[in-house]
């Protein structure tokens, strides 16, 4: 299992490097002498990374999760322009909780990362269970999002069962 | 022709954006709103200004890897913005409230 485990992670992370070299060196066969080694090399380092719970990306999940991300990229940056041009009273600040559902690190982390480039929320911490916001405008849904995103993750990351528990905790609240 | 017109498009509005991040950063009263201004606006008008230098690039390669240099400062400065955000909040820095100066 074990062994599996270290081979499927070799075959992967030696696929990601090779494509991240061939777009690098824009294709050129002839810098595979040096790169071949290279991305044998990376391959190695990165075994050398403690192996975390397994992610599997979900097709449907990805697309999903980037189509709402940039979106709402885009609204987040269009809505901090406004306040940084209008009055004073156009930011209403304050800091918030989130109780996650998300059950492991590296999801969390992605949920973290997120939050900050969405519009009106930004990661101060995670506290436990608890993601500690500081938010642009206390007047605006911020918890209903963070929620919505919690949900795509769980998609996207294949977390089953999450999505539902997700719906059953908030879903009346949303 | 289209593309030249779409691509300076891509790069005003870009432009516009990182304006709106500056504004934000010199106008927002604390740390925390700042950081909001920066992160948000900057990242976006970065995706813009590489938008437009995608369009205008010879290959798709070159395409490809500017828009890989925006996927990796994405990542990098929302987590960026997170430490900063996270070293304030344990410093006890507490943030601005509506009514303060």
């Amino acid at each position: 299992m074990r062994g599996r485990t270290l081979t499927r992670r070799l075959v992967n992370s030696t696929l990601t490097f090779g494509l991240l070299w061939f777009v690098l060196t824009e294709g050129d066969w002839a810098t595979w002498l040096i790169g071949l080694p290279v991305i044998l090399l990376a391959s190695f380092t990165f075994l050398l990374w403690p192996a975390g719970r397994r992610v599997r990306l979900n097709i449907i999940g990805s697309v999903r999760f980037a189509s709402v991300f940039a979106w709402r990229c885009l609204i987040a940056g269009i809505d901090v322009s406004r306040r940084a041009f209008g009055p004073r009273g156009a930011i209403d600040p304050g800091v918030m909780r989130y109780r996650m559902t998300l059950p492991d690190a590296a999801s969390r982390t992605l949920l973290a990362n997120t939050v900050s480039l969405l519009p009106g929320t930004l990661t101060t911490d995670i506290e436990g269970d608890d993601l500690r916001l500081h938010v642009l405008d206390r007047r605006a849904d911020v918890l209903g999002e963070v929620a919505a995103f919690e949900s795509l993750i769980a998609q996207l990351l294949a977390r089953r069962g999450v999505v539902e528990q997700i719906h059953e905790m908030k879903g009346g609240a949303l | 022709m289209w593309v030249d017109v779409l691509s300076g498009l891509a790069l005003v509005t870009g432009l516009a954006f990182f304006v709106a991040g500056t504004v934000g950063l010199i106008r927002f009263p604390d740390i925390y709103t700042r950081l909001h201004a920066l992160t948000k606006a900057d990242t976006l008008g970065l995706g813009f200004v590489s938008l437009a230098i995608a369009l205008q690039s010879p290959s798709i390669f070159v395409a490809l890897k500017v828009m890989l240099v925006w996927a990796v400062a994405l990542a990098a400065g929302a987590t960026a913005c997170n430490l900063i955000a996270q070293y304030a909040d344990r410093s006890g820095l507490r943030p601005w409230e509506r009514g303060e100066p």
